[in-house]
């Protein structure tokens, strides 16, 4: 796959750690006056911890110059208030913590949400819609966690420990220096080890969504497993995918609790560190034993919230791995770009002018149009035929945009596709596809995807195109909701089958009023029964329109006003349908009589 | 309901490698109860301290006090990859099983399926984690536990009413927490329906992607995206939020207890190193009531994930739990699980269905028979139920009434009788893997390159496959080629063929062919011999058809078996 953007390094490759801070400067900086207003609730959740050691410590203090209970009531009292206030306070923090997480990182998910659904046809054919949903929600999710658990956290330890220096500078300024000495060497331990874990944590994910691909693909054709006896074998897939994770778990907690213990270790060597220099200074009677009680309590205060930072540390470097997956995904741009020209109003032809199409992703060189020269006047529809690779399918991504031509060019109404801006080509091309998705909704979300369209156009764009009685029969009418199934043997569980998705695949192009059409094999599943409610529809919506109809079945393209035949990726006859078929000699006329032929020989 | 029946499950899914599960949470509670000698040494300096002795013995305990939380470090190094590795494996057994559950043929592992693939996956993934935490909330509270006997008794020799003062609230606050936890349990679940209402319309966006750039419909699709968003966030945030009062409630009445302590212990002399060891030892108490929160709000989380996670089992019936199962899976030294072993051949003579009924799907009373060799043809509108005929009859589909027989014998379990080497389906729209070209034919049996070859040829994908240079190790789907729709139709066609089945079911096999390969496909199945049922209308197939059976439109199934002369 040559066309595809490199990404910036594999899974567990040198991965760059600065990479979810960056995302995440990037994201705060949008919200700067929430930010400010947490910063300020921060400072006041760090003051109370400070002001609990502080009272605990002149507690120790009083009772070791033998004060009575009359005297030591108002600190125990005092202690238990800052407990409760703190604990307030916590939950406002909580609160604010995670709302500003998720409404930074739901617009991250709304960017790659865009990005992805802009992206063209080389981009998605690299990935399943699993793998995307991965991304988007599971990655941007550790994203999340991480800007809610870790983030806060790292903000409120440091903002902790630098509060609780200042505070001993104060109080017993001999002390300060042993803190700030054992806390510098909790921060510069956390720091040396804050990548290590990274390449194995990365590793685990890519391990996870492996086992989650494996799981997405075979329940998605959970039947035809089952139907053909094979269920063990996506079992034992699972399965062996799961002891990949199993063994990356394996790896990462290794490297995780090494990295732990780095810490944890430095944490005690500072309390260390404070009690024997507090010895030392309580032997020489500079200081009292209340003040070596207070500096070992404020590493404490920095230890609690520390233990439970040690053990998030896995998801920042998850969130390492994730927002450079994220990075990547946005970095990766694969669709023709947008131009800046409109269409001229009215009908539109399309015109290929030599236009060349080779799929750079290919290990053959043959080209999937050669030089194809094409003039389709506005307001006809063509029908195009030619056998499997003959170049139909490049052809109506041409005139889509899904590609641009390597050579050549393809022009709307005499404008090149590649100078149009984008919402002016989507408001005036329109294409139905073969296969139709359904979105978990209404069935009114479903033609219209999600557009505001007035209730009465959605019915009416439904009776146009036969699915009448259907629509009739459902319990809500436009408003009842599918289930999110896709097309094929499931959309029968969401109450349409294949050929009723195609009716409403349809619609969807009918109540877009366009200039140009395309359809792609767009009947293929209806059957002959309703037939004539399909050539009816696509009367209807090919009518005074441009049209592009590719069909294997001749009979589809009885609506046509001309036809086209490929072969080897150029155009090999062009003409009238009916004066193609009264004409023995061109090649239409033939595969209709060869298709008859056939069909008259199987009757036989 | 048995005592503690939630937690005895999990004890039997924690078995799967029981080695590393259980020696991993014992190291657990081990190290939940060792933070008593660290607090006992700083406890020990303090009172030296106090006494103003910084000598050999102050030294002595400041090296004992390294030595322990050195020791600590390096013992839960060793105890949590085992708990962790013992948990993966035990959240991969349960998932292996639910995924067996939903691909089962028939049997009594065979659970409905009735979710939509996006929504199946997010609870693979998430449930069966949050089921296991359950005995990791148990293992915290044991831990805690033990430790705190082991506190009060510390506590209790310096002084015992000081004791009771700082660890009696402890279990007032216990208590409170089981009576709040159904609120707990709301949150989870609206979190939990709001995030799998965002997956599942992520998935069918991202299927859809090109339908949404081509409509230039991005702009509504994210609009509707955000409204689904906004309702997670909320939800998410109530519940971390809820979650964290709890805890930062637990966390005030845990210092309002160390306070009161304190102040019955003042009544006597304390040193310093006795307050220290009341402080600290009391402020790890704190862990007690929020972990008893944690058990109650954990069992209200594994209720919630159980009940997700049964929709993808079949129920549990006479003891038999699927869920539970430990099955043949290579995780952490275990034996390669099983290939597909297909039954023993039953050579078809007649197939009838007699008066087969599924209401839903507007089937009433079919019947028709399938003999050997025969083209048997479904026919009929869109909607009239030709797709769920054969689905019904291969057991993909409950049937409300009539039956389906094989050479004369009724059919008890469709599901697991019509499977190779008897029958063979192909979907409508059929989906291969991401695995190599013979991978995706062979599913696991065991078939040499050469029957591939031949299934390939009857599938008139013989000239496809001469066009990739890998031949049947060429990589299928997203990482590799991306067959076109008739490419997979055919493709799917060739995984059928390749068992050489007594009768194949193939649902509009040829809506993605071109006539010219329809026709070809129809003519080597033919020389081949092979006794078909299929549904479609297209006239190539229904001329060559030995019957042809005519459904009704929606509403009024007529099933007429009107014969049509060869």
């Amino acid at each position: 796959m040559s066309d595809t953007i490199a990404p910036a390094g594999g899974p567990g490759s040198t991965a760059d750690a600065a990479a979810p801070w960056r995302l995440v400067l990037g994201l705060l900086g949008r919200h700067r006056a929430a930010v400010a207003g947490y910063g300020a609730l921060l400072a006041a959740a760090t003051a109370l911890p400070l002001l609990g050691a502080l009272l605990l410590a002149r507690f120790v203090d009083l009772v070791a110059a033998g004060a009575g209970t009359g005297r030591l009531i108002p600190y125990a009292a005092a202690y238990a208030a800052i407990g409760a206030l703190s604990a307030a306070i916590g939950v406002v923090v909580t609160w604010r913590t995670t709302s500003l997480a998720w409404t930074l990182t739901d617009e991250l998910r709304r960017d790659l949400v865009r990005h992805v659904l802009e992206a063209d046809l080389a981009f998605h054919r690299d990935r399943t819609p699993g793998e995307l949903v991965t991304r988007v929600d599971a990655d941007v999710t550790a994203m999340t966690q991480f800007l809610s658990r870790v983030v806060a956290r790292v903000v409120a330890i440091v903002l902790l420990g630098i509060g609780a220096v200042l505070v001993l500078a104060f109080v017993e300024w001999r002390l300060a220096p042993p803190l700030a000495v054992g806390l510098a060497l909790v921060a510069a331990a956390t720091w040396w080890q804050r990548d290590s874990a990274m390449a194995p944590t990365v590793a685990e994910r890519t391990a996870e969504a492996e086992v989650m691909s494996v799981g997405e693909q075979y329940l998605a054709a959970a039947e035809e497993v089952a139907a053909l006896g094979a269920g063990s074998h996506g079992v034992r897939r699972l399965g062996e995918r799961s002891t990949g994770l199993v063994d990356a778990v394996g790896r990462r907690v290794r490297v995780q609790m090494r990295v732990q213990a780095v810490i944890r270790i430095a944490v005690v060597v500072a309390e260390v560190l404070m009690l024997a220099v507090g010895a030392l200074l309580l032997a020489r009677g500079t200081i009292g034993v209340g003040a070596v009680f207070l500096g070992f309590r404020f590493v404490m205060v920095v230890r609690q919230p520390l233990e439970g930072l040690i053990w998030r540390l896995q998801e920042a470097q998850g969130a390492t791995g994730a927002a450079r997956r994220v990075l990547d995904l946005l970095a990766e741009w694969r669709a023709v770009p947008s131009g800046t020209a409109t269409l001229p109003a009215g009908p539109l032809d399309v015109v290929f002018e030599r236009a060349t199409l080779v799929y750079d992703d290919e290990d053959g060189t043959a080209a999937a149009l050669d030089g194809l020269e094409l003039h389709l006047r506005a307001g006809r529809t063509v029908g195009v035929v030619g056998r499997t690779g003959s170049g139909k399918t490049s052809l109506a991504r041409l005139v889509l945009r899904l590609v641009a031509p390597t050579s050549g060019s393809v022009r709307i109404g005499g404008v090149a596709t590649t100078d149009i801006d984008e919402a002016a080509l989507r408001a005036r091309v329109a294409a139905v596809p073969q296969d139709v998705q359904l979105f978990p909704g209404s069935v009114a979300d479903n033609v219209t995807l999600f557009a505001a369209v007035p209730d009465g156009e959605v019915i009416a764009a439904l009776r146009a195109v036969g699915l009448g009685p259907w629509l009739d029969q459902l319990p809500d009418g436009i408003d009842t909701q599918l289930a999110a199934q896709e097309a094929g043997g499931a959309a029968a569980a969401a109450g349409l089958s294949a050929g009723e998705a195609q009716l409403l695949a349809l619609a969807r192009g009918l109540l877009r009023r366009p200039d140009v059409v395309v359809l792609d094999e767009a009947t293929s599943r209806v059957d002959p029964h309703t037939q004539a409610a399909i050539a009816a529809a696509t009367a209807t919506l090919v009518a005074g329109r441009t049209a592009i109809i590719i069909a294997h079945r001749l009979e589809t393209l009885e609506v046509c006003d001309d036809i086209a035949v490929m072969a080897g990726g150029r155009l090999v006859e062009l003409g009238a349908r009916t004066e193609l078929a009264a004409d023995p000699a061109s090649r239409y006329a033939r595969l209709l009589a060869s298709a008859a032929g056939r069909e008259r020989r199987e009757a036989s | 309901m048995r005592l503690l029946a939630g937690e005895r499950r999990m004890a039997v899914i924690g078995n799967f490698r029981g080695r590393y599960f259980w020696a991993g949470n014992a190291a657990w509670v081990v190290y939940f109860v060792l933070p008593l000698l660290p607090g006992w040494l700083t406890a020990r300096l303090f009172t030296e301290l106090q006494a103003e002795r910084t000598g050999a013995t102050f030294r002595l305990l400041l090296v004992a006090l390294l030595a322990s939380e050195a020791a600590m470090v390096v013992f839960i190094r060793w105890g949590h990859r085992l708990y962790m590795q013992g948990t993966q494996a035990a959240v991969s057994a349960a998932r292996a099983n639910a995924l067996a559950g939903q691909l089962a043929s028939g049997g009594r592992e065979a659970a409905p399926r009735q979710l939509a693939a996006g929504d199946a996956v997010a609870r693979l993934r998430d449930d069966p984690v949050d089921m296991l935490l359950l005995l990791d909330n148990w293992v915290d509270l044991f831990g805690s536990l033990v430790y705190g006997v082991g506190v009060a008794w510390l506590l209790a020799r310096i002084d015992p009413w000081a004791a009771v003062a700082g660890i009696v609230p402890l279990f007032v606050i216990g208590a409170a927490n089981a009576r709040v936890g159904h609120i707990a349990r709301r949150y989870r679940q609206r979190a939990r329906a709001a995030t799998s209402a965002v997956s599942a319309f992520l998935a069918a966006a991202f299927a859809a992607s090109l339908t949404v750039k081509l409509a230039g419909a991005q702009r509504d699709v994210v609009g509707r995206l955000d409204r689904l968003n906004a309702r997670r966030s909320a939800a998410m945030v109530a519940d971390q939020t809820w979650e964290d009062s709890m805890w930062s409630a637990n966390g005030t009445l845990t210092d309002v207890s160390v306070g009161l302590s304190l102040l019955v212990a003042a009544r006597g002399r304390l040193d310093a190193g006795e307050v220290t060891l009341f402080a600290s030892y009391l402020f790890s108490l704190v862990w007690l009531p929020q972990r008893l929160g944690g058990l109650v709000v954990g069992r209200r989380r594994y209720e919630v994930s159980a009940a997700r996670m049964a929709e993808l089992v079949a129920p549990v019936s006479d003891g038999f739990d699927p869920l539970t199962q430990h099955r043949a899976l290579p995780i952490l030294g275990g034996p390669p699980a099983p290939r597909p072993s297909p039954p023993v051949r039953r050579p078809l003579e007649v197939l009838e269905v007699r008066g087969l009924t599924v209401a839903s799907r507007h089937l009433r009373e079919v019947s028709f028979e399938v003999r050997r060799g025969e083209l048997v043809v479904v026919a009929g509108p869109v909607g009239s139920g030709k797709s769920s005929l054969l689905r019904a009859v291969v057991g993909l589909l409950d049937i409300d009434g009539g039956e389906v027989c094989w050479n004369g014998a009724a059919v008890a379990d469709r599901a697991a009788f019509f499977v190779p080497p008897q029958c063979a389906y192909v979907a409508q729209v059929p989906r291969l893997f991401a695995e190599s070209l013979a991978d995706n034919l062979a599913l696991g049996y065991r078939y040499d390159d050469d029957r591939l070859l031949d299934a390939l040829a009857l599938a008139a994908f013989d000239e496809d496959l001469a066009a990739m240079p890998a031949g049947l190790h060429t990589m299928i789907g997203s990482r590799g080629v991306r067959l076109s729709g008739g490419q997979a139709q055919r493709a799917a066609a060739a995984r059928a063929f390749v068992h050489r089945p007594e009768l194949l079911v193939l649902d509009d096999l040829a809506s993605a062919l071109d006539v010219d390969t329809e026709i070809v496909l129809w003519e080597r199945l033919s020389a081949a011999g092979c006794t078909i049922l299929t549904a479609t209308n297209r006239p190539a197939t229904l001329r060559r058809a030995d019957r042809v059976l005519q459904l009704g439109g929606r509403g009024g199934a007529g099933a007429g078996g009107a014969k049509m002369p060869r």
